[in-house]
């Protein structure tokens, strides 16, 4: 049983701090009714707020070389699931991260909604469209 | 001694004893007899609905996470509260319209989405005190950045410039174990809460703090004839304290609001 995989995320979060919070969406900016695969590796992740950026490179759709450059949580949720900037970096190793497209068709941007590590490390920050909750099996 | 009586005195010392068990903590006091509000302390509110959760394998879930036990999960913190209802101040009938409108333009009008200051009682409470006699200073991490106050406990504090300022000038007086902060001298550039609640520069605010224990619980009161129909009561938060320091609070740089392609915001639960 792969109990990574049982996770159903029911809430899409932008923006929050531990105090004063502000909201926009992230169907303001993102395609909250599609996502994409990046298989690549972490090459920087910028920790600030509101939004922490990860940045992976990767192949785009060309098959050309591509840093992706992926938006996530603000510290502070990052920080409460006990999660950090060495944490995402990872080891060094090939991940797989899917991510909401951008709206305005910008192929380097996405949102992050999951990223695995090579070692079976899960990160699970938003629901994947069209996602159901997986019952054990 | 009588055989029954033994047996009182036992039931009686063990109810005792689990009475004990359960009180708060006492609270700590500093050298002069106040409470000791020094400490790192969980504000209690913004995140408090998120129940991350830790596999064991190194996995992490944020938020939403399905029960723990159909997960094979650890035993699970308790499950994700609901979001509170909004917690809004009650606008002059004139200024309705001006508050709705900054509602639904707040994309474009927030502050804090451009990591302006969060302003006073929207930054809530502290996340850190350090108290002494003469003072308590308090730190805060917030979405929008690092932020400190300096509360002076004693008259004739002059601060090296009088402008109308972001967080106000704020002045503490202790009523009993409670201490008071009176903050005026704001300017008009911050929100007192989320969707569009502004306030003039007659802003006043009175927040109270009192220990009980390990924990503190946060009130804050809102005055602004200027724009309130009535003075506003935030929600109060209870505080608890940490036993980790706290971190350097992360900068704030704002990458995307050029992107949005259209208002849409959340509703918050503030």
């Amino acid at each position: 049983m792969n109990m990574r995989l049982l996770w159903m995320m029911v809430m899409v979060s932008c923006a929050a701090g531990t105090a004063a919070q502000a909201h926009h969406s992230l169907s303001g900016v993102f395609d909250t009714t599609k996502s994409f695969e990046i298989d690549g590796l972490v090459s920087r992740v910028d920790w600030m707020n509101p939004h922490v950026y990860v940045y992976v490179d990767g192949k785009g759709a060309n098959g050309k070389p591509m840093t992706y450059r992926l938006e996530s949580l603000p510290v502070a949720m990052m920080r409460k699931a006990g999660l950090s900037k060495t944490s995402l970096l990872g080891d060094g190793k090939p991940v797989k991260v899917h991510a909401y497209p951008a709206r305005a068709g910008t192929p380097d941007l996405g949102y992050m909604l999951t990223i695995k590590f090579a070692d079976g490390r899960e990160i699970q920050f938003s629901k994947i469209p069209g996602a159901e909750s997986v019952t054990p099996k | 001694m009588n055989t029954r009586i033994c047996a009182a005195l036992l039931v009686l010392g063990v109810c005792m004893a689990a009475v004990a068990a359960d009180a708060p903590p006492a609270t700590p006091r500093t050298a002069d007899g106040r409470p000791d509000f020094n400490g790192v302390w969980d504000n209690g509110g913004g995140i408090d609905f998120l129940n991350p959760q830790k596999l064991p394998d190194g996995s992490v879930c944020v938020t939403g996470c399905a029960p723990a036990a159909a997960a094979g999960a650890p035993a699970a913190a308790a499950p994700a509260g609901a979001r509170p209802p909004p917690d809004r101040p009650r606008y002059k009938p004139e200024l309705a319209a001006k508050v709705a409108d900054l509602d639904a333009k707040q994309v474009k009008f927030d502050p804090v989405l451009r990591c302006q200051p969060p302003g006073v009682p929207r930054i809530g409470p502290p996340d850190k005190i350090v108290q002494t006699a003469r003072e308590l200073v308090f730190l805060y991490e917030d979405v929008s950045g690092p932020f400190f106050r300096i509360v002076p406990l004693v008259s004739g504090v002059v601060r090296v410039d009088d402008s109308p300022s972001y967080l106000g000038d704020a002045t503490g007086h202790w009523e009993g174990d409670t201490l008071v902060v009176e903050t005026a001298n704001f300017n008009d550039l911050t929100w007192l809460a989320d969707n569009g609640a502004f306030h003039t520069e007659a802003l006043k605010v009175t927040e109270r703090l009192t220990r009980r224990g390990n924990q503190m619980d946060y009130s804050a009161v809102v005055q602004d004839p200027g724009a309130l129909a009535e003075p506003w009561q935030m929600r109060p938060r209870r505080m608890t304290l940490m036993d980790k320091e706290m971190a350097e609070p992360a900068p704030c740089v704002d990458q995307d609001l050029h992107l949005m392609q259209d208002d849409s915001h959340h509703t918050n639960p503030r």
